[in-house]
């Protein structure tokens, strides 16, 4: 056999990975239905990001004059531009990434972990860091000679694409498991990069008459508000804890799809509070071991205290599949969840229904459940 | 009869890229935390299982006992789960009311609490459960924690799953040893495969739960007198004679290799998980991962650890944790190698997360 120096697991030609969907015996019970989570914070850049932008850089390149000139630029202190760093690492080329001063020094690590060639911090805002990476960053590196690649966070029909490969491969899963379609899938919005991969997976699904539930948290609801407002509305700022979610205007086409499916019930436009997003993270974490953050616990809030009904408007049938998309996220910690855990408690503990006293995070409620 | 499902699932392999730049090599996780009972105990006592159902002259009154409060007893109620059979679990009074409400959640028949001592609940459960069940007609069958060939032949399965996720042999394998269930069928995996033959089984354990190291001292299979460390998971007093076999047999090629980490050690071990890779495990499984930091595994190989070298870490998983744990464990133990300038990557998630900063 030839001496291969470095040999990679499993030929993986793309800067993200197939990821489990495993059924959740805990979280089944406490939801009343079977709850399938769709793994993704073990993508390689913990959160399913690094599909839509693992995507849009592979698609950059393709296109590129001199791929060898190529440097990807990020203005994202968050997952998105942890996805491109490492999505830049797997195809060779470097990255640097501009975020605020105001960005918490464990994101700066991570962004530097990850492999970033560099990390500039400029600005009191998102919005100063990225003019000043498109503005001076990005312009001095072309001068250079360099070709440098603006990756954008969510608004780009090849981060779509990347994300809808999600949809392929659950489909792909649920029929190896016999389990036909899903009756509801799941996902957060921020910008809507992964709700527009998502419904478009779905609505290339003729068969499939999927429900998508579009969550966010209060103080981050750019959807929502928008949806209420019949316009495509800019929040005034961000004010919930979930600063993964906080794009204050998503995409143009995420507000066209909610619109569209909205009458037919195909997607449902679902707001929580901090407090419920912390709840979920707090549970899911007793629950399956799983630290994720609030942007995500949003979503596994629902399996608690008969959120999943109300979200749904109609009652929850036992043998309906619900695919949560776990979109993970690297903002958390096991400190910042004990600290949600102690700070918002058992939200439910007066419900009588919905919450299931056998599972693990009844127990560990701090105010006893 | 309802349908069999087969008891454990294919687990993903990745690569670390945090634990990688911490341990100076190329670390690759093998994520049995990811089984249906959190543990890789769902291939080696979903396998016990589901060979003594296929061998049950009744399979309609195969009904699975186990006197594990831990992750062998909720490896058997999920297996039984999956083969559409019954499961009882007999545990001792002392039993975490968080590990009674686990193994109630992953549906057992019913969770037994009695005696004082582990050795009680089992006596309990084989001398007057198990035989009123047989009694009743009942094809009652005791789930081994460990110590049968078919837990570790389902063990084994996970090297297949390697051999087929890996492109080539790894040059170190990881694994934590409690009763050596899991080390047994790591090592027979690896055996059975000629271009492995260079591939080394590095063999942990606690200070306090280190039997097999302290047999491997003695020359002989020795029973502790107690246990002594916090990683219960591991509390097996007695590794199995094959353990023993196997770890003298290539101890001398330095095939196995024993280590000893202490009960802080494998806390550091979790919490810094938690935090690098946002994945919550026991005690028992932090043991392993703490090799990752301040130049442990140079110190457990013996030799100064490879750029390129491939070492695949078991993340045994465990369902003895939670965050307020892990903060506990944190807060505790702190960081361990707060005084070293080398082995300490300063650039990893953990590293900023210490307790008294780096």
């Amino acid at each position: 056999m030839a001496a291969d120096k470095k040999p990679t697991v499993a030929a993986n030609k793309k800067p993200w990975c197939r990821t489990p969907l495993i059924e959740s015996a805990n979280l089944s019970k406490t939801a009343g239905c079977k709850i399938l989570l769709k793994l993704e914070n073990l993508q390689p850049a913990g959160s399913f990001k690094s599909r839509g932008i693992g995507n849009y850089n592979i698609s950059a390149l393709q296109h590129a004059s001199h791929t060898e000139k190529v440097h990807f630029y990020s203005s994202s202190g968050g997952n998105a531009g942890l996805a491109c760093v490492h999505a830049a690492n797997f195809l060779g080329r470097p990255s640097t990434v501009v975020v605020p001063l105001s960005t918490k020094p464990m994101m700066i690590v991570k962004i530097k972990a990850a492999g970033a060639s560099e990390v500039v911090q400029h600005g009191a805002s998102w919005k100063e860091a990225d003019t000043y990476l498109r503005d001076v960053v990005i312009r001095q590196a072309e001068k250079k000679g360099e070709e440098g690649v603006y990756v954008p966070p969510f608004d780009h029909e090849d981060i779509w694409a990347g994300n809808a490969t999600l949809i392929d491969e659950v489909d792909e899963q649920m029929q190896e498991m016999s389990d036909g379609a899903p009756d509801v899938v799941v996902c957060s919005v921020g910008g809507g990069g992964l709700f527009n991969g998502v419904v478009q997976g779905v609505e290339a699904r003729k068969d499939w008459q999927t429900t998508v539930l579009a969550m966010e948290t209060e103080g981050a609801h750019s959807l929502a508000q928008s949806l209420a407002k019949d316009e495509h509305i800019t929040l005034p700022g961000i004010t919930s804890l979930a600063t993964g979610l906080g794009a204050t205007r998503v995409s143009e086409r995420c507000l066209d799809l909610a619109r569209k499916h909205r009458e037919s019930g195909k997607v449902r436009s679902v707001v929580f509070s901090d407090a419920e997003a912390a709840m979920g993270c707090w549970r899911f974490a007793d629950d399956e071991r799983i630290l994720v953050e609030l942007a995500c616990g949003v979503n596994t809030a629902l399996c608690y205290g008969g959120r999943l009904e109300k979200a749904l408007g109609r009652p929850v049938k036992k043998d309906e599949k619900v695919v949560i998309v776990v979109c993970g996220g690297q903002d958390v910690t096991a400190q910042m969840v004990e600290e949600w855990r102690q700070q918002f408690g058992d939200l439910d503990k007066d419900a009588r229904n919905g919450h299931m006293a056998e599972v693990p995070s009844a127990a560990t409620a701090p105010n006893g459940a | 009869m309802a349908p069999i499902q087969q008891p454990w699932r294919e687990t993903p392999l990745i690569e670390s890229a945090n634990l990688s730049e911490a341990a100076g090599c190329r670390i690759f996780l093998k994520l049995e935390n990811l089984q249906p009972s959190g543990s890789f105990k769902s291939r080696g006592v979903g396998n016990y299982c589901l060979v003594a159902l296929k061998h049950a002259s009744n399979p309609d009154k195969v009904h699975f006992y186990s006197s594990s409060g831990g992750n062998a007893g909720l490896a058997c109620v999920h297996a039984a789960k999956s083969l559409g059979c019954p499961a009882t679990v007999v545990v001792p009074l002392s039993t975490k009311p968080m590990m009674v409400a686990k193994i109630r959640a992953a549906g057992a028949q019913d969770v037994v609490q009695h005696g004082a001592t582990w050795r009680d609940a089992d006596a309990y459960l084989r001398e007057v459960l198990i035989v009123n069940a047989k009694a009743k007609g009942e094809e009652a069958v005791y789930c081994p924690p460990f110590d049968h060939k078919d837990v570790w032949a389902g063990n084994a399965t996970l090297i297949d799953e390697l051999d087929e996720q890996m492109h080539g042999a790894p040059d170190i394998v990881v694994c934590s040893v409690g009763g050596g269930g899991l080390f047994n069928g790591i090592t027979q995996g690896i055996d059975a495969r000629p271009d492995w033959k260079h591939t080394t089984v590095l063999a942990t354990e606690t200070k306090g739960a280190d039997s097999l190291a302290q047999a491997l001292d003695q020359g002989e299979l020795i029973t502790l007198p107690g246990i002594t460390s916090q990683a219960t998971s591991l509390g097996a007093t007695r590794v199995s004679e094959r353990t023993f076999e196997l770890a003298s047999k290539h101890q001398v090629s330095g095939k196995v290799i024993s280590a000893v980490l202490s009960d802080a050690e494998a806390a550091m071990g979790c919490w810094r998980f938690a935090d690098d890779e946002r994945t919550l495990v026991e005690l028992a499984c932090g043991v392993n991962l703490a090799l990752c930091y301040g130049g442990r595994l140079t110190k457990a190989l013996g030799r100064e650890v490879q750029e390129d070298e491939r070492v695949v870490i078991v993340v045994c998983g465990g369902q003895n944790v939670t965050t307020s744990m892990l903060e506990g464990w944190r807060q505790e133990y702190g960081d361990l190698d707060h005084g070293l300038t080398n082995g300490h990557a300063k650039c990893v998630p953990s590293a900023v997360t210490a307790q008294n900063g780096v």
